[in-house]
């Protein structure tokens, strides 16, 4: 390490030496928006020699301009860039003592094509050239108009083909990805995760509250990310292997590459609260305004300080992020501290180093809701009086804690050397070290049903440790003029261990004393290790010709510990292409024409010890402990394969307009569905891994972008993003439906998760015209599917009077479906509003008469007798985002008479503004059970509604 | 040169690949099929064989107790909301709540026969091929192979007695098979029973008489029977319970007791107990108050719940000498022999410090009816220990129309959808 120091200043002096034995030479000028003729304060301007060196650079000031001094002479590259801009370069020759202006105008990249985007692993490109679809959020931009609660609502809304899904109103509630048609049927269809190189637990996890886990990605800090990246599917995350089949998200964090001076201080606050969406309604729920008494307005408080700034060979970003969130139901908060370092350093052309490292500690208190008799939910809305499940006073006794503390950090070295400038390589590790605490206290001082009278407490803890390592190392080379190459090889290796132990102990004497001590009766408890690895090498290979025509063929080898013959490795490849249309046409305004075309393969690799007949483990039970079976594997278990083919295009008109398209079309073959045995084999410990899926699953996801309005003082921005899917379940092998929540399930020929089953035409009646129970149809029918057909958003970003920002941003699904099981209890419990009217009604009439028979046959399908009298038609339009931003910069300044403060801004901000939706339910994107259950969604029985947030945040940049 | 470089990288990388990922730590908490060689391991495995016995055997007397007239339904109880308990409650074929295939409940306790059953057939596998028994180490061979045949005639039983495809077929499935009868399960029943004998001690001798005993009343073999009771179980010997602990605890607790409420006890208990106050030795009750109240608040209705198993770890006995002597008192009374049936049936109620009864108490209470009588002894003694199901049907004493109704549980529907012999 020292040795390193003194090689660096060595160089450093050396250079300086030489630098100074020339002449000065002078560049000067502007850089300015080519639109508006806007000064871009900031911009970056760096001058290069012929080989490509940096010599010396600068930032524009606050009127654009700019002078650099340099000792040097000769043809010079400059380059110029600025953010949300398109990168400008230009050559100049220089003699000694010239000086020379240099005015630039950029222009504005409107959705970011020349941004570097990743495009597989260890594959960047821009965007302009990417050959799979890839989005970019840039998410430093999205928190200065909106305060995010956690990583899940900044990306909702803005990315095309893929939709965020919350399970629950639960403040570090669960969150679901759905990519595309929703990749194979194995596993829990949710994409890998990386932030800053490291592989990231995305887990839902904790005791039994009803339905909901504590979410893992509530410990991401929205503040501290910079971009959001994602791969949605095959075709772009071949590379990744198994990990990447149901899509990668790559999020990358702050590091102050993008700031301009030494050091910039953000201090942030943030101030709101979140309210009850949709009360409940007396003319469907008996008991609404006790229901509605339950809610709170939680309050919601975030602080933030962070600096962050660069400095010729070093780049850094430093921040804490404090933030306090109460959900609207008094048990539900959340506290999550964050600190983060992150720098990079770049000591030389041949060298970077770039250290991340992130320290979260989130606790979190969750309510008992969905299938919970202790909870509020369940007590108020389906029992008259309420709480004759469990009293309040009890209810609100009972407390369940989640802490969890975690480290996530990497580290990364870039070496190019000079003495192979063409060779690249990259080094990087990650780790992400989580442990997580729940403990869950039901009082000694009251009655719960199905506890213990005399309280009880479970205590939880697990501890994961994630490493993952990178290498790859690369080089370019060319065939002839016109054709370029670069061949890069690489692994990939990924360990997981986790210690998991519970504890539950009952019979407490005081509600003070809630250690495991105090508890006299011991319940249960147990201890497991799971400890697996993966490890892949690839290959790829680009091609460029002339900047018109690119191509990629990679082929990726997996490895894992699952066990069994066939299961433990597999060969994924991907071919890819990119036509640029644009740059062998005169195509005018047409800044990009593209068309691109791929086909990529991955899946997932069955579970850890899917390959093993059978195993025991011990059942601690009155004779002692004895063995019974555990788990039942297949021995000739395969890994699923999910091919993938995609084609699309991107234009763009004018710098201004354009669109991105990409039709897809998925099919997964050995998909493993963990089918269940005939309960009469006696082996049914669990459901048996088997390769006998297929899903098949085709869409379009496209955006459309347009920025009419450009001007100095006005700016209007438009994204409007449709996506399509459809998806069918060609196989399963001939195994019977796996089905949950009686409807819900995997049927052959039927969309995944569909909703299936006898349907209620009608009111039957006896020989005297007495409603006599339902008519159905003989037969199964298909009712409807959680995953809609048709979902998008529409977002509008209008700068106004030079300072103000006005954003908002619709969404919507369309042809979807929701199981209101809450409705169907609440009509088993007498608690429905329409289902007591009816029945009052149809006592009241004649039977046989037109108006018996009508309210008859209203009440049939209101029956609680068939499911599919609740699946609702569940179509939604969200007003999502709202807000107000005032950049007071200016102004502020001007008050102070001298440039006090970098930026300040003012936000106000709502979330979950509105909601349209024919679903009688409150929210129809709710699901009881959390987010990570791959056959029953979109089931909501007694689930917490998303709650509406209203946010002000001040933003000080000093 | 280079591209030499990239392959010698590549083939190191593909050898470290593999080498890597299979070295991790297996988990802590389960163990190959392959490795059972002990006898110890047969002692493990024979322990894990009862435990799953009781397993089942809690669901089945509870599903049993609701299903018969002995528990009964009602959401008036605070915390009785199993929408499947209430369906097995009414037993009907017909709307608003039929008892359908898709019943939740019942299709857990037959999976957990099932997986008992199976369990009892892979100890007699084990101990036959795969556990090596030296010397000396016979009686846990002999011990291992009666549990696995005495137990896999308990599954074969509770198959044969507790499920049925349609309402008037009666009996089960085995490994995906055709439906076995009632009567063709008993039969092999009787077989497994057969093997065990040669298992067997004197104590566990007696303990498969009296089953035998049971399975040919059950048949009308009454030759059999009075046979097989005279070699049964005798006062002093221990029963046969199925054990409970905090971990694997006794569902009546959360279906019936103490910890939650599903099923009440039907009122006639609670009637035995105003008869006689020393019957709660048998049938041991606790009130609890319906949520429905009249204008005073008071409880418009209280209900007996069963305090039998009044702990989550209360053993439900399956066997005893008491059943010896009451299947006597049948023969015995069925044979016109009152006064023997009396005996035992007075030896019984002696265990329990209740008075005797004779011919006065029958003409007094049952109208001179001895088998009523019985029936109600019967009643009594095996409260909640799923008897009183079959009882019913033994005694023809159905009380619900049989035409509209379950005198079993239907196997469930995973089974039929599974199944292509169904």
């Amino acid at each position: 390490m020292k040795n390193y120091k003194l090689i660096l200043f060595i160089v450093f002096f050396s250079v300086m030496y030489s630098y100074n034995a020339l002449a000065n030479v002078t560049l000067e000028g502007s850089v300015k928006d080519k639109k508006t003729g806007m000064a871009l304060i900031g911009a970056s301007i760096s001058v290069h020699d012929q080989a490509g060196n940096f010599l010396s650079g600068a930032y524009a000031s606050n009127d654009g301009s700019f002078k650099i001094v340099m000792k040097t002479t000769g043809n010079l590259t400059i380059r110029t860039s600025y953010l949300g801009y398109k990168k400008y370069t230009s050559t100049m020759n220089y003699s000694d003592g010239d000086t020379k202006t240099l005015n630039i105008e950029l222009i504005q990249d409107v959705v970011g094509l020349e941004e570097i985007v990743v495009t597989g692993l260890a594959s960047k490109n821009s965007k302009d050239v990417s050959e799979v679809a890839v989005t970019k959020i840039d998410a430093a931009e999205l928190t200065e108009k909106q305060n995010y609660s956690d990583f899940s609502q900044m990306v909702t809304g803005k990315i095309p083909g893929v939709q965020m899904s919350n399970a629950s109103g639960n403040a570090g509630g669960g969150v679901r990805f759905q990519v595309r048609g929703g990749g194979g049927l194995n596993g829990d269809g949710q994409p890998v995760i990386y932030v800053d190189g490291v592989r990231f637990t995305n887990n839902e996890m904790g005791i039994d509250i009803g339905g909901q886990g504590y979410s893992t990605l509530a410990d991401i800090n929205p503040n501290d990310i910079e971009s959001v990246e994602i791969l949605k599917g095959p075709v772009g995350a071949a590379l990744y292997g198994t990990q990447g089949s149901n899509g990668v998200v790559l999020i990358t964090t702050k590091n102050g590459r993008r700031q301009n001076d030494f050091y910039q201080v953000n201090v942030k606050y943030t101030g709101g609260w979140n309210e009850q969406q949709t009360p409940y309604s007396s003319d469907q729920f008996v008991n609404a305004d006790v229901a509605n008494s339950i809610f709170v307005d939680g309050a919601i408080q975030e602080t933030g300080i962070g600096v962050q700034g660069q400095s010729g060979i070093f780049n850094y970003y430093f921040g804490y992020t404090g933030r306090q969130e109460d959900g609207i139901l008094f048990q539900n908060n959340l506290d999550r501290e964050s600190l983060r370092g992150n720098f990079s350093v770049t000591p030389s052309s041949e060298f970077k180093l770039d250290i991340s490292t992130n320290f979260v500690g989130t606790e979190s208190s969750r309510p008992m809701s969905d299938n919970n008799i202790t909870g509020f939910m369940g007590n108020v809305l389906l029992f008259d009086p309420p709480f004759a499940f469990t009293d309040s006073a009890a209810a609100a006794a009972v407390s369940d804690r989640t802490d969890n503390s975690r480290f996530i950090g990497s580290a990364a070295v870039t070496y190019q050397p000079n003495w192979m400038p063409n060779l690249h390589s990259r080094l990087s590790m990650g780790m992400d070290y989580m442990d997580f605490n729940n403990t869950q206290i039901y009082s000694p001082d009251y009655v719960y049903s199905g506890v213990a009278a005399s309280g009880a407490k479970q205590v939880y803890n697990q501890n994961r440790k994630n490493f993952n390592m990178d290498f790859n190392i690369g080089y370019d080379w060319k065939i002839n003029d016109d054709i370029g190459m670069e061949t890069v090889i690489g692994s990939q290796v990924f360990t997981y261990k986790s210690n998991t132990n519970f504890i539950s102990v009952i019979d407490y004497p005081s509600a003070d004393l809630t250690n495991l001590l105090s508890g006299l009766t011991y319940q249960s408890a147990d201890d497991y290790i799971r400890e697996y690895r993966e490890a892949g090498i690839f290959l790829r290979q680009d091609f460029n010709y002339k900047d018109i025509v690119y191509a990629t063929a990679a082929i990726r080898q997996d490895y894992s510990s699952v066990l069994g013959a066939d299961a433990n490795k597999i060969i994924y490849p991907r071919l890819s292409t990119a036509f640029r249309l644009d740059n062998v046409m005169d195509t005018k305004d047409f800044n990009l024409v593209k068309i691109r075309a791929g086909w990529g393969q991955s899946g997932q690799l069955p579970g850890l010890l899917a390959g093993q007949s059978l195993r025991w483990g011990p059942l601690n039970a009155g004779p002692g402990v004895g063995a019974q079976i555990t788990s039942i594997g297949n021995a000739d278990i395969k890994p699923e394969s999910i091919n993938e083919i995609e084609f699309g295009f991107e234009v763009e008109y004018n710098n201004a307009y354009g669109v991105d398209f990409t039709y897809y079309q998925q099919f997964a073959t050995n998909s493993i569905i963990n089918r269940p045995n005939a309960p009469s084999t006696g082996l049914t410990a669990t459901s048996i891994p088997t390769n006998i899926g297929e899903i098949e699953s085709s869409g379009f996801e496209s955006m459309f972008y347009a920025s009419p309005i450009m001007t100095e003082d006005y700016q209007l921005d438009l994204r409007l993003i449709l996506n399509y899917q459809t998806n069918k379940i060609v196989s399963l092998g001939g195994s019977q439906d796996l089905i949950t929540w009686d409807i819900v399930g995997w049927y052959e020929n039927q969309p995944r998760s569909a909703f299936m089953g006898q349907k209620v035409l009608g009111a039957l009646f006896d020989e005297n015209g007495v409603y006599a129970g339902e008519d159905v149809t003989a037969d199964n029918v298909y009712i409807g599917s959680p995953l809609p057909k048709m979902t998008g958003s529409f977002n509008l970003s209008f700068r106004f009077l030079k300072d103000f920002t006005f954003y908002s941003l619709f969404d919507f699904a369309q042809d979807v479906y929701t199981l209101n099981y809450t409705r169907r209890y609440q009509v088993l419990f007498g608690t429905d509003v329409e289902s007591n009217e009816l029945s009052e009604q149809l006592a009241a009439q004649t039977p046989g008469s037109a108006e018996y028979i009508a309210t008859a046959n209203k009440l049939a399908k209101l029956s609680a007798n068939y499911v599919t009298n609740f699946a609702e038609e569940a179509s939604w339009l969200k007003l999502r985002e709202v807000s107000l931003r005032y950049n007071a910069t200016k102004m502020f300044n001007k008050l102070m008479d001298r440039k006090v403060v970098s930026d300040l801004n003012l936000v106000f901000s709502v979330r979950n503004v509105a909601i349209w939706s024919p679903y009688n339910g409150i929210d129809p994107e709710v699901n009881t059970t959390g987010s990570r259950t791959n056959v029953g969604r979109n089931v909501d029985f007694l689930t917490l509604a998303a709650p509406r947030t209203f946010n002000f945040s001040i933003n000080l940049g000093l | 040169m280079k591209n030499i470089y990239l392959i010698l990288l590549l083939t190191f990388a593909i050898f470290s690949c593999d080498d890597f990922v299979s070295d991790y730590e297996k988990p802590n908490d389960s163990i190959g099929n392959d490795q059972f060689k002990t006898a110890k391991d047969a002692q493990f495995l024979v322990k894990g064989v009862q435990g799953l016995f009781a397993e089942a055997y809690d669901q089945m007397t509870s599903m049993a107790g609701g299903l018969s007239d002995e528990m009964n339904f009602t959401r008036d109880i605070q915390g009785a909301s199993f929408v499947q308990f209430d369906e097995i409650n009414r037993a009907t074929t017909l709307p608003p709540l039929p008892l359908n295939p898709n019943n939740n409940s019942i299709a857990n306790g037959f999976k957990a026969v099932q997986e008992f059953r199976k369990h009892t057939e892979l100890l007699i596998e084990k101990c036959e091929n795969d556990i090596v028994f030296n010397e000396g180490e016979e009686g846990i061979k002999n011990d291992a192979l009666y549990n696995g045949y005495f137990y896999s005639a308990v599954a074969k039983y509770f198959l044969g007695s507790y499920f049925g495809l349609e309402i008037n077929s009666p009996g089960a499935t085995i490994d995906v098979g055709p439906l076995l009868s009632r009567s063709e399960l008993y039969t092999m029943t009787l077989a497994d029973l057969a093997e065990a004998e040669k298992y067997a001690s004197e104590a566990q001798l007696r303990s498969i008489n009296t089953f035998r005993a049971r399975i040919y009343i059950l048949q009308n073999n009454t030759t059999m029977a009075a046979t097989a009771l005279s070699a049964g179980m005798v006062q002093g010997d221990a029963n046969v319970n199925a054990l409970y602990n905090a971990l694997a605890l006794n569902d009546w607790f959360y279906d019936s007791g103490n910890g939650r409420i599903q099923w009440y006890a039907a009122p006639r208990y609670a009637a035995y107990l105003d008869l006689d106050p020393k019957e709660s030795a048998r049938i041991p009750l606790f009130s609890f108050p319906g949520t429905a109240t009249d204008s005073t608040g008071a409880p418009l209705n209280v209900y007996s719940i069963q305090n039998k198993h009044s702990t989550t770890e209360s053993p439900i006995r399956f066997l005893g000498w008491q059943e010896n002597e009451l299947l006597l008192a049948e023969l015995a009374i069925d044979g016109g022999d009152v006064g023997t049936g009396l005996i035992h049936v007075n030896n019984v109620r002696a265990s329990y410090n209740l008075d005797a009864i004779d011919d006065q108490y029958i003409t007094d209470n049952y109208a001179g009816d001895a088998m009523a009588m019985l029936i109600a002894e019967r009643d009594k003694e095996f409260f909640c220990e799923g008897m009183r199901l079959l009882d019913q049907r033994h005694f023809d004493l159905w009380h619900l129309d049989p035409a509209t109704s379950w005198m079993h549980l239907p196997l469930p529907l995973a089974e039929r959808q599974a199944n292509p012999n169904l």
